[in-house]
């Protein structure tokens, strides 16, 4: 079970980097919106694909945290410590590409996004000083891009091959997960962009920020959102190097718990 | 089975989806692609709103929104929006090309209100402040329930401003409102046939507003409205009714109409109307236009935007040397020295119109005559509406124009009279000579829970009623009628030096709450009983009553300005006080 889901989850990167090729060619940084509305509508294959990545992606985020789970749920973890710590930096790879690839749809959930995201950082000590790597006073979505389609997915598949020491994947579980998103993407709609003027009550980022902005939403410091959102990060890289790991795992579980609440308590 | 045989069965079935899925993809018929637009897939045959904006070249997502590249309709017609005209919609799709006449036209008064609202908190004793900017959006913000005077502004006076919500009138004679619409559509959307536009304004769009209060649109067409009698009876039926059903006495019209066909944006350039950004208090201060500026013109060279406004108008040829405004500076794009003379094109048609330039007769130089406006003379006839009864009823409901809701409180609206003859004279905001006429004469009966209360503000306005003829009024008409000297209807006679004055209205046996006559500005003392709501503006004082007074006895025998005195009247002057003219031969 665990090698099936450590393999899909290598496909389903794959499937991801690659209908993410064919996205970018389609994708102008400097006519974002205009480019993606474009590709979704007019390009021949160009829904489809953009399809494609979303789902993949989406896939992979979920493959990756199950692939966690699983890892953490053995007695004891037979690897390296820096491969592991590797694993982790593909982790927060993973968040950041989804993140940026949200941001780069550029409609208004995804200016909204990007503006929390600015806030978060320029209000957060020492990340204010990084706040210039993805803002851009002349073209919102130039470092954006950049971030999404060079630096991010470098990060990543050197994560991975420090990882695993390999990145290729093998035949069968890339046909499956290219299946796998082909058929979600038959079946169930891509959330539906939300165009510039569009009146819309309540605006929200990825699914994964949910809790981040319910966070804000009950006027806990900036600072401390974004410390709370690095604590996953930093509890999966200790749990390696540490010996009280059942302690570790105990905070990592009450974590996701309550994080899963708060970002669900603007649902309920 | 092992799991090599499953994961190769699995493949198997994955690439099986695959190959499903991208001929499902290709069994879809591919997008045929419009320009500008995919909105042109259903809509190609949608006309043009005008020239400046052709559908073929600005598509319709460019204006109304939506997605300009699906090509389902649920998809495009996603955040569309009706009336794109509206300002808080134009400022996100017309800011483009449009930002500064948005921003001008967001602060004009016409938008605010905020000039009626203030003058009305000031007369009703709310407010010190008659230099507030305070108007609809900020009463949207925040609405003081206990205010008398935001009540009633909000129950009769905000239907009227530029950024209305045209859905809530039921009657499309009324309707007013819609932001840029309000004044540039000329037709609604039917079918295929979108709305017009135009820069050549017909004033029946301005005369959706300027009809009541000073009446100005009503009186530059020679309508006068009177007291709703309605008659003569014409075939069985009343006689010169408005479309709201107000009975009107037809008077000479403005020249300008009578004679020209001149619509208000003749004269009113679009800095004048629609602002020039500032957010200003009153109409005065925000206005352009100037008598001199077409009758004593300065001419230059053409500037950019007069030529613009010159293509938009598509009436006219190329400017190549126009008129500009004195005071903004105002390119005046139709008015062209042409023949040695001046000619103004109307905006509507292009007619070429001749201006008569201003003389330089003695009516015009002499320095006795300098404070006067040009509207103290030439207007003819002035709406005079006496005594303005509100009556609040606090149980009641009507509509409320800024909530857009029926709301507590009820205003019912009755007047005393109505005169259109012989306007009275004051200085004006402008420290000149100019008509005054009642603006307004409050009279407030509230009816509340168990109690009556009773309040009164009288007030004079001074404003040019857009009666113009060149004829003048006469020099008795000023110099001796007690209604132009704001002295009320009455007996006046000057005996021995005594100015004396009896008044025909008796306020206090009418149950009035003062004891002056209602038509009275001023006492033949110079005492002023009316405010006003300017700073400058006031009634004349006993000095000026008496030299204008005084002056009747040379008028007497040397009524017209061809008489020989006019020629030096400084010189006739020194001459009458040395007895040495032949007024003192018999």
């Amino acid at each position: 079970m665990a090698r099936w889901v450590s393999w899909l989850t290598l496909a389903l990167f794959v499937v991801s980097l690659f209908s993410g090729l064919v996205v970018m060619f389609a994708y102008h940084p400097s006519t974002a919106y205009e480019s993606i509305q474009r590709l979704t509508y007019l390009t021949p294959y160009g829904a489809f694909f953009r399809q494609l990545h979303y789902f993949s992606s989406e896939f992979l985020m979920g493959m990756l945290i199950i692939h966690i789970t699983i890892e953490l749920m053995k007695k004891s973890i037979a690897m390296r410590t820096a491969a592991w710590v590797y694993g982790v930096v593909g982790a927060l790879s993973v968040v950041l590409l989804m993140f940026s690839g949200f941001i780069l749809k550029a409609d208004q959930s995804a200016n909204a996004a990007a503006q929390v995201a600015f806030t978060l950082m320029g209000e957060t000590p020492l990340l204010s000083t990084l706040k210039a790597l993805i803002q851009d006073t002349v073209s919102f979505y130039h470092k954006f891009f950049i971030w999404h389609i060079v630096l991010l997915p470098l990060l990543l598949g050197y994560g991975i091959y420090r990882h695993i020491k390999f990145l290729s994947p093998k035949l069968p579980y890339t046909i499956i997960a290219t299946a796998l998103s082909i058929l979600v993407l038959l079946l169930i709609p891509m959330p539906a962009d939300i165009i510039p003027n569009e009146a819309v009550k309540h605006l929200q980022g990825p699914w994964f920020f949910w809790g981040a902005e319910n966070l804000l939403q009950m006027e806990l410091g900036s600072w401390m959102v974004t410390l709370i959102m690095t604590i996953p990060f930093v509890l999966l890289a200790l749990i390696i190097l540490s010996a009280r790991k059942t302690l570790l795992k105990f905070a990592l579980v009450l974590w996701t718990l309550l994080y899963t609440a708060v970002s669900l308590a603007w649902w309920l | 089975m092992n799991r090599k045989w499953l994961l190769a069965l699995l493949s198997l079935a994955a690439l099986g989806v695959i190959l499903l899925g991208i001929t499902w993809r290709a069994a879809k018929p591919m997008p045929h692609i419009t320009q500008p637009d995919q909105c042109m897939q259903c809509h190609s045959d949608m006309s043009d709103i005008d020239h400046a904006h052709p559908t073929e070249i600005f598509g319709c997502a460019k204006c109304h929104g939506g997605n300009a590249f699906a090509t389902d309709k649920t998809n495009a017609h996603k955040g569309i929006v009706r009336n794109p005209s509206r300002l808080e919609h134009a400022v996100i799709f017309c800011s483009e090309c449009h930002s500064d006449i948005i921003k001008r036209i967001s602060n004009s008064l016409m938008q605010s209100e905020s000039g009626i609202l203030n003058v009305l908190a000031y007369q009703w004793g709310e407010s010190r402040e008659l230099n507030s900017t305070i108007g609809i959006d900020e009463l949207k913000q925040e609405f003081n329930s206990s205010s008398l005077a935001q009540n009633h502004f909000a129950k009769a006076c905000a239907a009227c401003h530029i950024n209305q919500d045209e859905t809530v009138f039921d009657n499309p004679e009324t309707t007013r409102g819609g932001g840029c619409s309000d004044c540039h559509r000329t037709s609604k959307t039917k079918g295929t046939q979108h709305a017009t536009y135009t820069t050549r304004i017909p004033s029946s769009n301005c005369l959706k507003c300027h009809n009541r209060s000073n009446r100005i649109g009503l009186s530059y067409q020679g309508i006068f409205e009177s007291e709703g009698y309605g008659t003569p009876y014409k075939e069985g039926n009343f006689s010169n009714q408005l479309a709201d059903g107000r009975s009107y006495y037809a008077l000479p019209a403005d020249i300008h109409h009578a004679e020209g066909g001149m619509d208000c944006i003749d004269c009113h350039t679009e800095k004048g109307v629609m602002g020039d950004g500032k957010k200003h208090h009153h109409m005065e201060e925000a206005e352009d236009i100037k008598c001199q500026d077409c009758h004593t013109p300065k001419f230059a060279p053409a500037n950019s935007l007069a030529v613009t406004l010159t293509d938009l108008n598509e009436k006219m040829s190329e400017p190549k040397t126009i008129g500009f405004t004195s005071k903004m500076n105002s390119p005046l794009y139709h008015l062209r020295p042409e023949h040695n003379g001046t000619t103004l094109y109307r905006k509507r048609d292009g007619k070429a119109l001749s201006v008569t330039a201003m003389s330089n007769q003695p009516y015009h130089s002499d320095a006795i005559h300098q404070r006067l406006d040009c509207s103290a003379c030439h207007a003819s006839w002035a709406p005079s509406c006496y005594g303005c009864h509100e009556v609040y009823f606090e149980n009641g409901k009507q509509f409320d124009w800024i909530q857009k809701k029926v709301t507590k409180g009820e205003w019912q609206e009755y007047r005393s009279f109505l005169r259109f003859e012989s306007p009275s004279l004051g200085i004006g905001y402008n420290k000149k000579i100019m008509p005054f006429a009642p603006g307004c004469q409050v009279i407030g009966t509230l009816f509340k829970d168990k109690k009556v209360e009773k309040f009164h503000a009288m007030a004079m306005a001074g404003w040019d009623p857009h009666t113009t003829q060149k004829k003048s009024r006469t020099c008795v008409e000023c110099h001796f009628n007690p209604a132009t000297l704001g002295l009320g209807r009455g007996n006046l006679n000057i005996h021995e030096g005594n100015i004396t004055f009896a008044p025909f209205f008796q306020s206090a046996q009418s149950g009035m709450p003062f004891d002056y006559p209602i038509d009275a500005f001023v006492s033949v003392e110079g005492k002023q009983f009316q405010s006003t709501s300017r700073k400058e503006a006031r009634s004349f004082n006993k000095g000026e009553l008496r030299r204008i007074v005084e002056a009747y006895r040379c008028i007497l025998c040397h009524d017209s300005y061809s008489d020989p005195i006019y020629r030096d009247f400084n010189h006739s002057k020194v001459q009458f006080e040395k007895e040495e003219t032949s007024c003192f031969k018999n």
